[in-house]
């Protein structure tokens, strides 16, 4: 067969296309059309989605100049019956049930070997990489032939020539920091685990890459490990299509596909708010049956919120709650750093005797510890968190302490600082938010 | 739409006038859906990438800096939605994995269509694009900004591939011909 041939068999082999435009589409072009936004309203908006996907993986940064600004997780005790299942699932994981948020020591990839790279006797190990086609996430290993006595890591990754993210002492204004923690094997040896967190909001997600990390500095000691590591997207993904379709007077909420990973959860659905929303800004929140906080993604328009990239499920959730609600717009407007409450650390918090700060109408905020470690000090604050505030921390010479990475389960770590450092907390006032009860899902989660 | 009524439009859309936006999409939707519908197997799949390159678009209007491009230029976001998706839905639905290739035979049309899915990108778009929606060379350079010369290559580089994967004889290498 020549090539004019080979042409004229492609010419005749396109598909019929149908005679007029289809409903289904001739309707979202009016939709879209009708919901366009006033164009001044444009560039605000825009500044706000680009912060609101931070916030849907359970961080956001705000103002710029104040710290972090947790979500945590949520306590759910609905009195709303699991909805009928009409799930559909399209195919399901090996590995869901295999959390990246258990403990490191107890997975099954610390025997596994890697590309490793050794510097100043210490070898840096990559164990596993999982790419999810949204997320990464890096399972590493660090051996040296002396001790460790305190551990961080300042190390960059890229995907390609496009750096996604550096673990290390991350200020509020540089948010590429990726989730990172770590645990001691030995008194030579850590395991830890990077992973991006909003990597799925990137424009550049190809099906394979070259993962490059460069680590700078490994427990303290100066060097260089460079490792290069072909990955190609991983098939091992669970995808769901609820038949969920929820109506009340307060909105819609619609329910259209959720995929799991072992890295990520990328949700797709539809809220339409009903009368309140017209004054207050719209949210929808992510849990699970043991208060599980994934995410919540907030907006001005209800028509920016149909897409979120959240925390993998971990292996105790047996059902995902989606709860739309109201927030209050003024959670929203930026609020100077001598506007918030300043709450000086006098004793020690405990669980007994938790350091409450303050959060305006929304209740309050407990800090229940702060551990001191060589390399970070982590503070825990009590959960459930209802209220959606969070905090950050300053030195006694109004500087902000950085954070090393984000809050998962109410436990936030920060640069270390000493137990004598005289620190302030500072919270921001906040309003209660008003839940949709008529419109809260729920979506059994298949098990293993 | 009479051509001065365009013209006008696109001008007042670029200066942030949104009805003159909305009546330009009514008229291209019927060719927006066109091109989706060649790039996408599902309309639902065709109104996501439509809605996603309206709200793109007007979004970018005040960028525009020629606004007789409008038309090229809202096609070629289309495009790129159309790319997005594809790559998405190819990534996480077992439905779209693509045959191998002994289930593939020179029978039928629809094992021509699997055999151009099987086509990495650039080019399955751009065989799509030529061949099933009838779109020149010409037409297809300004809308995906690639010379007509990197495109001829691309299509003879498809035509290979397609011919191999659809075990056709070759009768030798022969130039595109337009």
């Amino acid at each position: 067969m020549s090539s004019n041939e080979l042409d004229l068999l492609l010419k005749d082999g396109g598909t019929a296309m149908p005679l007029s435009l289809p409903s289904i589409v001739a309707n979202r072009i009016e939709n879209t059309l009708h919901t366009l936004p006033d164009r001044r309203a444009i560039e605000s908006r825009t500044k706000r989605i680009r912060r609101l996907a931070l916030m849907a993986a359970s961080i956001t940064i705000v103002g710029g100049t104040l710290a972090s600004y947790f979500l945590f997780s949520r306590d759910q005790q609905s009195d709303i019956a699991s909805l009928p299942q009409h799930n559909r699932l399209d195919y399901q994981s090996e590995l869901i049930g295999t959390p990246m948020m258990g403990s490191l020591l107890e997975d099954s990839v610390v025997n596994k070997d890697g590309p490793s790279v050794t510097d100043q006797g210490i070898t840096l190990m990559i164990r596993d990489v999982t790419y999810d086609g949204y997320e990464v996430a890096i399972r590493y290993s660090v051996k040296s032939d002396k001790e460790i006595d305190g551990f961080s890591m300042d190390a960059s990754l890229a995907m390609d020539t496009k750096e996604i993210g550096r673990v290390g002492y991350a200020t509020s204004d540089e948010p590429g920091n990726l989730n990172h923690r770590y645990e001691k094997y030995d008194s030579n040896q850590y395991e830890g685990v990077m992973g991006t967190w909003k990597l799925a909001y990137s424009d550049y997600l190809p099906r394979s890459f070259h993962l490059k990390v460069n680590a700078t500095s490994i427990g303290g000691q100066v060097g260089k490990w460079a490792l290069d590591i072909p990955v190609t997207v991983t098939s091992d993904t669970t995808m769901i299509r609820p038949a969920l379709l929820k109506t009340s007077k307060e909105g819609t909420l619609k329910v259209n596909r959720l995929i799991l990973s072992r890295v990520s959860t990328q949700f797709s659905f539809n809220f339409e708010a009903g009368a309140l929303g017209e004054q207050s800004w719209v949210g929808v929140e992510v849990t699970d049956d043991k208060g599980f906080h994934y995410g919540s993604h907030i907006s001005r328009s209800a028509d920016d919120l149909n897409y979120m990239d959240l925390l993998p499920v971990t292996d105790q959730a047996k059902t995902l709650i989606i709860r739309p609600f109201y927030d209050d717009f003024r959670n929203n407007k930026q609020v100077e750093l001598e506007d918030h409450f300043h709450t000086l650390l006098v004793t020690q918090p405990t669980v007994e005797e938790p350091l409450i700060l303050p959060i305006g109408e929304a209740g309050q905020l407990e800090i229940t510890g702060i551990e001191y470690l060589a390399d970070k000090t982590v503070v825990y604050t009590k959960q459930p968190n209802t209220s959606g505030a969070g905090f950050a921390i300053q030195d006694d010479k109004g500087n902000l302490i950085p954070i090393i990475t984000l809050a998962i389960g109410g436990a936030t770590e920060f640069k270390p600082f000493s137990r004598d450092t005289p620190v302030t907390f500072l919270t921001r006032p906040m309003y209660p938010r008003t839940y949709i009860p008529e419109l809260e899902a729920r979506i059994d989660l298949p098990q293993p | 739409m009479s051509d001065l009524a365009w013209k006008t439009d696109v001008q007042l859309a670029c200066s942030g006038d949104r009805d003159a936006f909305a009546r330009l999409i009514r008229e291209m939707q019927n060719e927006l859906y066109g091109m989706a519908r060649t790039l996408l197997n599902k309309d639902e799949d065709c109104a996501d990438a439509i809605q996603e390159a309206i709200l793109k678009a007007y979004r970018g209007i005040p960028k525009l800096r020629e606004p007789a491009y409008f038309r090229t230029w809202l096609l070629r976001i289309l495009i790129h939605e159309c790319q997005q998706l594809y790559r998405r839905e190819k990534r996480t639905s077992p439905s779209d994995k693509l045959p191998d290739q002994k289930a593939l035979s020179t029978e039928t049309d629809l094992d021509l269509q699997a055999a151009v899915e099987r086509l990495e990108e650039p080019l399955r778009t751009l065989v799509k694009l030529h061949y099933f929606a009838d779109l020149p060379l010409s037409q297809l350079s300004e809308m995906m900004d690639i010379s007509e010369g990197t495109l001829k290559s691309r299509l003879h580089r498809a035509r290979r591939y397609l011919a191999k994967w659809l075990n056709l004889p070759e009768k030798g290498e022969i130039g595109y011909e337009f």
